[in-house]
């Protein structure tokens, strides 16, 4: 997922990965497979990867602060 | 992680496989695929790079690092300024406390590291148009073929 989709979220901490996985996951998969996604995010075996840091811009940090 | 049969049932599986499928597919999609390449996929020319690992380590004078034990392939960083111009304080009169090092390392090793590391953590710093998407897509590629692989040896198991 890219950064953007996190800083465009409405919620914060974990609850801001949740929601942008989620978002990010769209239609590529069938909602049970992005509850099982998003319900494995806390575990170890769960990689995230962060991208496009660089298309954040200023606005997007203000809206989260 | 064992499979269930609910797991099966459920259609989670195959939903799974389907999703990991396109993972690995990912970066030679038509539409992120390069016109110059032609036929050529980009996961069949692709050249794990080597990363310039930098790291912050706590400045003991005893040993850099737990992990770190090939002395001659690191090298210390030389301090941005000198005492003279740094403000008095506790890091100018007794040294800097944390020294960063940094090394080669091949992304194959990366990618071990962070595999068995229980907490992984890393960013990958470069200038625009380097690499650092692609390389980002190729190991969601690797991921996703393992835990495919992993998916289907159990599966199998289940069936035997």
């Amino acid at each position: 997922m890219s950064c953007k989709q996190m800083a465009n979220g409405s919620e914060a901490g974990e609850a801001a990965i949740a929601q942008a996985v989620q978002d990010s996951l769209g239609s590529q998969c069938s909602p049970v497979v992005r509850n099982y996604i998003v319900s494995q995010l806390q575990q170890e075996r769960a990689w995230i990867f962060l991208d496009a840091l660089d298309e954040i811009t200023e606005e997007d940090r203000q809206v989260r602060a | 992680m064992s499979i269930s049969a609910l797991e099966v049932a459920s259609g989670l599986l195959k939903g799974l496989r389907d999703y990991y499928k396109l993972l690995i597919a990912g970066p030679d999609a038509v539409e992120v695929r390069p016109v110059y390449l032609g036929a050529r996929l980009p996961s069949d020319i692709y050249i794990e790079p080597d990363t310039l690992r930098r790291q912050r380590v706590f400045n003991s004078r005893e040993h850099s690092s737990p992990d770190d034990t090939s002395s001659a392939r690191r090298r210390s960083r030389p301090n941005e300024a000198s005492v003279e111009v740094r403000d008095i304080e506790e890091t100018a009169l007794y040294g800097e406390r944390f020294q960063e090092i940094e090394r080669w390392e091949s992304w194959t090793q990366v990618y071990a590291r962070l595999s068995r590391a229980g907490l992984r953590t890393a960013g990958i710093l470069g200038p625009p148009g380097q690499g650092k998407t692609h390389l980002v897509a190729m190991a969601v590629r690797q991921i996703a073929l393992e835990e495919d692989e992993r998916i289907r040896n159990q599966s199998c198991g289940m069936s035997a």
